[in-house]
C-alpha cells in the first residue's frame, strides 16, 4: 500500500479526536465572552478563525505547488495545487459563512463592504472559485495547469491583505486579539490553538484523500489509453 | 436564546460542510476505482 494511503486512517483518527477535543474546548471549556463582545455567540470565533487559517494555508500551498509545476512541468505538483485549492475554497466558504453569522449576532448586520478584510476575503474566495471553474473546463490538462498557476498567483496577492487588514487598518472586523496587548484569556487561547491544530490535521487528511483521487484519475486515463491501444 | 441559535447554525454549517465534502471525496474515489477495475478486467479479457 503506498505510503500516502497507509497514512489516511491514522490521520483521520487524529483529525476526528482533535476535532472532538476542539468542540469540547470551544463550547464547554472556554468561558463565555463579555456580553459586549457577544457572550456565547463569540464561541463561533474558534471555528471561524480556524477555517480562515486553513484557507490561507491551502491557498499558499496551491501557489507554491503551481510555481513548482511551472518550473518542473511535473503534473504531480499540479495535483497538489488543484487539491489544495479545492480544500481552500471549502474552508474559505466556511469562514465567510460563519463570520457573517457572528457579525449579525454582534453588530446587527451580516456584512460591511467598507471593511477591507471582509472584501478582500470575498475577492480571494471568488478568485479561487474561478480557478476551480477554469480547471474543470480545461480540455487540456497541462494548459489548465499553466493557466491555473496564473490564477493562483493573483489569488495569493489577496491573502496578505485578507490576513493583515484588521491588524494594520482596524475597521469593523474584530482585532486579532492574539497579536494584541493583553491578548486572549489563556483558556480561550488554548481552545483557539486546539481548533487551529485540529483543522490543520483535517486539512492534511483531506489533501491526502484529494490527491489520491487525482492519482486514481491519472491511472484511469493511462488504462483508457492502454485499452485504446489494445483495440486499435 | 436567540444568540444560541446563531451559535448552533454556525456549528451545524461547518460540520455538515466538512462531512459532506468527505462523503463527496469518498463517492468520487469509489466511482473512479470501479471504472479502473472494470477497465482492467476488459483489458485482461482482450489480452487472453
Amino acid at each position: 500500500m503506498p505510503r500516502q494511503q497507509a497514512l489516511r486512517i491514522p490521520l483521520l483518527a487524529a483529525a476526528a479526536a482533535l476535532t472532538l477535543v476542539a468542540i469540547y474546548m470551544a463550547l464547554l471549556f472556554a468561558p463565555s465572552a463579555e456580553p459586549a463582545l457577544g457572550g456565547d455567540v463569540q464561541r463561533i470565533m474558534y471555528l471561524h478563525v480556524a477555517s480562515a487559517w486553513v484557507s490561507y494555508v491551502a491557498f499558499a500551498v496551491t501557489f507554491v505547488a503551481s510555481i513548482s509545476y511551472l518550473r518542473t512541468r511535473d503534473l504531480r505538483w499540479d495535483a497538489y495545487a488543484l487539491s489544495s485549492a479545492e480544500i481552500g475554497v471549502l474552508f474559505c466558504t466556511l469562514a465567510i459563512t460563519t463570520g457573517p453569522i457572528w457579525a449579525k449576532a454582534t453588530w446587527g448586520v451580516y456584512w460591511r463592504w467598507a471593511d477591507l478584510k471582509l472584501t478582500m476575503t470575498l475577492v480571494l474566495w471568488l478568485v479561487f472559485i474561478a480557478y476551480l471553474a477554469l480547471r474543470a473546463n480545461s480540455p487540456d490538462k497541462r494548459r489548465g495547469a499553466s493557466l491555473g498557476a496564473v490564477f493562483s498567483s493573483v489569488g495569493m496577492l489577496c491573502v496578505p491583505f485578507s490576513f493583515a487588514a484588521n491588524i494594520v487598518w482596524q475597521q469593523y472586523h474584530p482585532p486579532a486579539l492574539v497579536f494584541s496587548e493583553g491578548g486572549l484569556e489563556p483558556s480561550m487561547g488554548a481552545a483557539l490553538a486546539v481548533a487551529v491544530i485540529a483543522f490543520t490535521v483535517l486539512y492534511v487528511f483531506l489533501m491526502l484523500a484529494r490527491v489520491g483521487i487525482e492519482r486514481a484519475r491519472d491511472e484511469l486515463e493511462d488504462l483508457k489509453q492502454k485499452a485504446g491501444d489494445h483495440s486499435g | 436564546m436567540a444568540d444560541l441559535v446563531f451559535l448552533y447554525v454556525a456549528y451545524t454549517i461547518v460540520w455538515a460542510g466538512v462531512f459532506l465534502y468527505c462523503m463527496y471525496l469518498a463517492l468520487r474515489l469509489r466511482g473512479i476505482e470501479r471504472e479502473i477495475s472494470t477497465l482492467r478486467e476488459a483489458i485482461d479479457v482482450r489480452g487472453k
